[in-house]
């Protein structure tokens, strides 16, 4: 499910997680950082991780140094500047201007294409989704496991997750809706259902 | 470990008659944490009463372990339920007058256990609920979600090897039903209990590693749910949070 971010958000999350490690950071590690904790709601790639880190340090809000490993290439270390801090604590306090975000999942677009004749197969994709919206959830609930055991402070994170949560058992209920209508319309036109057992 | 064979079960007759379940089939292999779901009158109910033979199938054979359930007598049906089976339900069912630990103990006082250890083992699983420190209380000076727990901790006290849960969490706020699904996971991967949990809520079902969907008696669905892309990153997030700067 993972959707794109808005560049500035990116920009935004990464200066936080650059924040959280006054000891320095390198592009690997905030890679594996974002998507541990943004993985299952946004994707991010290298291409635009670099480009991000780029925009970050052109603007002064991080500093990079390189720095020499032994027995191992040298690599770029990211650390906050004064000025990074200040305006990622600017930023964290300003309302949130997110436009609500539309009804663009692939299932509600092949619903409105989806000829009547079809409702079978359309069946079929809704019990996929379903699927993967579980296998989602089961992600999430896993993290949530290991965030609590981990016993840290994770008020922001829980807070996500149970957005994570509301969100998917909003889209399952719709997918239930989805699928009841559509096994009415197609009891309606007698198509074959199981034939129940002989009366004992 | 738990096998259901063909199983229709009809309530009522003539006008009345329900079909509850229609030629189910299904396999629950031991310590699996199976999750069923579907609309209201489905059969999901009739899948745990058929389990706990409560109620016997009008077809077809149910299978605990190797032991094929409608043909048991009555007095061994009872003794498997007191013995084999934990019962979680919606609305608790716990005994009003008594404390949290006489009702956790009431299953082995049943059993006629000696009284040393009916104590140790009632101790062994209010420390597993973390209810020691409520012991003495009454249901009635207890939340939802503690009472949901004495009735897990009543559950496991015999050491059964399959727990029947019916929308465990139906009653409860979110914080409380998240501490009794990862509760009835525990008892799954620590215990090796199997779990078979009727809910509608998604978000239980995600504790479980399968969820199988009913609809008019028959199973439609069977997912895997801890399939689908890897988990590598959960791993990191623990080292991320120890860097991390407090959230609150």
């Amino acid at each position: 499910m993972g959707g794109r971010l808005a560049t500035d958000v990116v920009q935004y999350a990464l200066l936080g997680l650059i924040s959280a490690r006054p000891e320095g950071t390198h592009g690997y590690q905030l890679k594996i950082e974002f998507e541990a904790l943004y993985g299952d709601f946004w994707s991010l790639n290298y291409g635009q991780l670099y480009r991000t880190l780029d925009r970050l340090e052109r603007a002064g809000l991080v500093q990079c140094t390189e720095e020499v490993q032994s027995g191992r290439p040298s690599r770029n270390v990211f650390r906050i500047t004064a000025s990074g801090q200040q305006n990622l604590d600017d930023w964290l306090l300003l309302p949130p201007t997110d436009e609500p975000r539309p009804l663009r999942d692939d299932l509600s677009v092949k619903l409105l294409f989806l000829t009547e004749a079809r409702r079978e197969e359309i069946v079929a994709l809704v019990r996929s989704q379903r699927a993967i919206y579980l296998q989602h959830l089961a992600r999430l609930t896993k993290r949530r496991t290991v965030l609590e055991e981990s016993g840290q402070d994770m008020f922001v994170t829980r807070l996500l997750l149970l957005q994570a949560d509301m969100r998917v058992r909003t889209d399952l209920a719709w997918l239930d809706l989805v699928e009841k209508e559509l096994l009415q319309r197609i009891e309606v036109k007698k198509v074959p259902r199981p034939t129940p057992p002989k009366h004992r | 470990m738990i096998r259901f064979d063909n199983v229709s079960k009809v309530f009522g007759e003539g006008q009345t008659r329900v079909d509850a379940l229609r030629g189910l089939t299904l396999q629950i292999p031991a310590r699996q944490f199976c999750t069923i779901m579907g609309p209201s009158g489905s059969g999901k109910s009739t899948v745990l009463y058929l389990v706990a033979r409560l109620t016997k199938p009008t077809e077809g054979e149910i299978y605990l372990g190797d032991r094929p359930l409608s043909g048991m007598a009555e007095r061994d049906a009872a003794m498997m339920r007191r013995r084999e089976i934990g019962f979680v339900f919606q609305f608790f069912h716990l005994i009003p007058y008594l404390s949290a630990e006489e009702n956790v103990s009431l299953p082995l006082l049943l059993d006629g256990l000696s009284s040393a250890s009916v104590r140790q083992q009632t101790e062994r699983v209010l420390t597993l609920v973390d209810l020691l420190h409520r012991r003495q209380h009454k249901p009635s000076e207890l939340s939802g979600g503690e009472m949901q727990r004495v009735a897990i901790a009543r559950a496991l006290v015999t050491s059964p090897r399959v727990i029947l849960a019916d929308e465990p969490t139906g009653n409860l706020d979110s914080t409380a039903s998240h501490a009794i699904m990862r509760l009835l996971r525990r008892s799954s991967d620590e215990l090796g209990v199997t779990v078979l949990m009727v809910t509608h809520d998604p978000v239980c079902a995600s504790y479980g590693e399968r969820v199988v969907r009913l609809l008019d008696g028959q199973v439609v669905e069977d997912i895997d749910v801890t399939e689908g892309p890897s988990e590598e990153v959960s791993k990191h997030v623990g080292s991320i949070l120890s860097h991390r700067r407090r959230d609150g």
